[in-house]
């Protein structure tokens, strides 16, 4: 059980770390590399200019289990840098995460079925491109608008949370097959890689549709109103 | 009648009267009577520390006592709903609750009609354990026909004409698949078809 009073701005970003390494994948995604020393949060954000409530939140969502972000908090958060964060996680799942996961499993499934495999890989890949573009290509740019006080009828936040698709279904069937009928005649240790990389994305995207879903709406729709 | 041929009941019942006529009426049935209560709490006490084989196959219990908080369900109080609930009815009790239970009792039934009603109840009970256990099933013949023509690409009107089905009962094979393999994706299915020899790599038509 982690303690959330842990996740405030005097403590050491290594403490946080040693407490859950899963946000070593939230590091590069604001530009902080491992091995800070004893750095603590404020340090490190006012150096990089990145907003301390924004990192505090997305430590807090990565780290507690039914964590619940209140107002107060959401109107703290500055919305571009908050676009920011969710750039950069969609670079780092096209570029890093995503074709690793799959550069894994091919690994492990060289049998007779390789090419059907590859294809449902493939097919993985495409649907996960397909769902960030549209998030950079439709959302981001009319949040940006409505940062620039511009305000359409055509589209708004509701539209996006109605809409939101589920790439985890995929993915869920991946790990449900793997874990059911990894081939018998590949090396123990490949398949651990493979199967516990794949569980560490599921988890890392449940988290990043949390803030999407969440806080991003939060966010969007109090601009909504303003703007109204 | 030996105990493991019987069903196991307890009793929820503030009345002594009641819970005593009760068990007078089950006493050399098929149901026996392993204990009595005379509130909620009480009962939810003795079963949480009670082994899951041991838990009892019918809740006999005075609907009266939910009186206090009727906006709840029966569902928050008997969650996994493992046994058959059964009320006992001799006073007023909002028809939405009466719902929630397998059968009611009431206070002028016939000895005879009670224990017809509590056979009832057990089926009814039993039934709902099968559909929570149904994903641990494998797939029947006709899913596995249905799978094969699914991965292969044909529609669910395509599938419905070569087996002489309507297409509803077409779609409804099609999400006990889903439900039964946990894969949701036809992408996935075909992989899931491939590794169960369902279908071999011939019949798959290239993209």
């Amino acid at each position: 059980m982690i303690r959330r009073q842990l996740f405030n701005e005097n403590s050491q970003l290594a403490d946080l770390l040693l407490v859950n390494i899963n946000l070593m994948h939230i590091l590069p995604r604001f530009k902080i590399d491992v091995g800070v020393g004893e750095s603590t949060v404020k340090q490190i954000c006012e150096e990089r200019n990145i907003s301390i409530p924004l990192f505090l939140m997305v430590c807090k969502v990565y780290s507690l289990d039914n964590y619940t972000i209140s107002q107060a908090t959401v109107d703290r958060i500055p919305v571009d840098q908050l676009l920011g964060y969710l750039h950069n996680s969609h670079t780092d799942y096209i570029e890093n995460r995503v074709p690793s996961v799959i550069r894994s499993i091919i690994d492990i499934t060289q049998s007779s079925y390789s090419s059907h495999f590859k294809a449902f890989l493939q097919k993985y890949k495409e649907d996960t491109d397909i769902h960030f573009a549209y998030e950079e290509e439709v959302l981001f740019p009319y949040i940006n608008a409505l940062l620039n006080g511009e305000k359409t009828e055509r589209y708004n936040i509701k539209e996006f949370q109605a809409n939101h698709t589920n790439i985890q279904e995929s993915l869920n069937d991946l790990k449900n097959l793997l874990v059911k009928y990894a081939p018998l005649e590949v090396e123990f240790e490949k398949k651990r890689k493979a199967i516990s990389e794949l569980f560490l994305l599921e988890e890392d995207l449940n988290k990043h549709h949390v803030i999407e879903d969440e806080i991003l709406v939060a966010v969007v729709s109090a601009i909504e109103k303003e703007l109204r | 009648m030996s105990v493991s041929d019987q069903y196991s009941v307890a009793i929820i019942e503030p009345s002594r009267i009641i819970s005593q006529g009760l068990m007078a009426i089950l006493h050399d049935t098929d149901f026996r009577v392993v204990r009595q209560f005379e509130t909620i709490d009480d009962f939810k006490q003795w079963e949480a520390v009670l082994p899951e084989e041991k838990r009892v196959d019918v809740v006999l219990l005075n609907p009266a006592l939910f009186g206090t908080h009727p906006s709840q369900s029966l569902n928050s109080f008997f969650p996994d709903a493992c046994s058959s609930l059964v009320a006992m009815l001799y006073s007023y009790t909002p028809q939405e609750l009466l719902l929630e239970f397998d059968a009611i009792i009431g206070i002028h039934d016939e000895p005879i009609t009670i224990i017809e009603k509590l056979r009832d109840a057990v089926t009814v009970a039993s039934k709902r354990l099968d559909c929570q256990n149904m994903d641990k099933q494998e797939l029947t013949k006709r899913e596995m026909e249905i799978l094969a023509y699914v991965v292969k690409g044909l529609t669910n009107k395509e599938i419905g004409e070569k087996l002489c089905i309507s297409i509803h009962t077409v779609i409804s094979h099609r999400k006990n698949i889903v439900h039964k393999t946990g894969i949701k994706t036809v992408s996935g299915l075909l992989m899931y078809a491939l590794f169960n020899d369902i279908v071999t790599v011939e019949d798959i038509p290239r993209e």
